[in-house]
């Protein structure tokens, strides 16, 4: 017998958390980014992750406005909410390299809308052989990533494209500070993580007194500081490639 | 100190920082980040340890 494990299930099994009686989308914009799963917001839309995704990486593009439909909104939120939908399959297709996707609105009920009285958009990233047995026979889908690690990923992804400029900035104070670059780029606990690691490091190598070469183990002074300058040259890459788009 | 001047500690910690660093870097999920930090680390000290023997069965 094997186990499918969906840790994140189970706060909803247990009733915990917050009973919301109006809007859902209109609660979610008010939550905090990652209470509300939410990695993009934008001036009239934001993009939150499907909390019972059909496929990993199920993105829900919302206007920030109550509207029903693609008629009750504003030309700029229409213009928004399909450019976001263009980007979003960028990040996604970078992040996960999906087959293909499926994106849509689903107005009214009938339609099969689930919350009926605020449109949006789904973007479902698809992958060849997605809807297996465990799909068709036994109404299962598998999730292969945590909701919360899924959402650090998306958020941390260029929603909104980076001038040159403040490319350049976040390459530079990346180079100044190990981790940095990703503190900047909203993967903070990671950017500290890197911080200590790189530092740890190369503290170790000055402590080992490259200099003193009657030591057993002079070399590994050298090593050290040789290592802790490749990470820093790495992250500094690593930056360049999450704040340029190409990798989420 | 004494422990940082022998080998084995240094390749030991050196290894745990490396792996630890690239687990990191490249796996975005806690649970892969800490399968690929323990594969990374046993791949790192076992071929350390397996050159190790090599260099000196060859400079025998």
């Amino acid at each position: 017998m094997e186990s499918l494990y969906t840790p994140w299930r189970a706060a909803y099994l247990a009733g915990e958390g917050e009973i919301v009686t109006g809007c859902l989308f209109c609660a979610l914009a008010g939550r905090t980014d990652e209470d509300g799963l939410i990695v993009h917001r934008g001036v009239s839309v934001f993009a939150a992750l499907n909390r019972y995704p059909y496929t990993n990486g199920h993105l829900m593009l919302v206007p920030f406005a109550h509207r029903g439909s693609l008629s009750a909104m504003s030309a700029a939120e229409r213009h928004e909410l399909i450019d976001l939908a263009a980007t979003a399959e960028e990040i996604l297709a970078a992040a996960y390299r999906p087959d293909g996707f499926n994106e849509g609105l689903n107005i009214g009920r009938s339609a099969g809308a689930g919350v009926a009285s605020h449109a949006h958009l789904h973007v479902v990233p698809r992958w060849d052989g997605d809807t297996n047995f465990l799909t068709v026979l036994g109404a299962t889908r598998t999730i292969p990533e945590e909701l919360a690690a899924t959402r650090e990923r998306l958020a941390a992804a260029p929603f909104v494209r980076r001038p040159g400029g403040e490319l350049a900035l976040l390459v530079l104070a990346s180079a100044a500070v190990p981790g940095l670059g990703h503190v900047l780029l909203g993967r903070r606990a990671r950017g500290v993580a890197f911080l200590v690691l790189v530092l740890a490091t190369g503290l170790v190598g000055l402590s080992l007194e490259p200099s003193n070469l009657s030591s057993a183990t002079c070399e590994y002074g050298r090593t050290y500081l040789l290592v802790a300058a490749i990470m820093q040259l790495l992250l500094v890459l690593d930056v360049l490639e999450r704040a340029s788009g190409r990798r989420a | 100190m004494s422990l940082l001047s022998d080998h084995f500690p240094l390749l030991v910690l050196l290894a745990a920082l490396l792996a630890a660093f690239f687990a990191l870097l490249w796996k975005e999920d806690p649970a892969d980040g800490r399968r690929f930090f323990l594969k990374a680390l046993l791949g790192l000290v076992g071929g350390a340890v397996a050159l190790g023997f090599l260099f000196q069965a060859v400079s025998r």
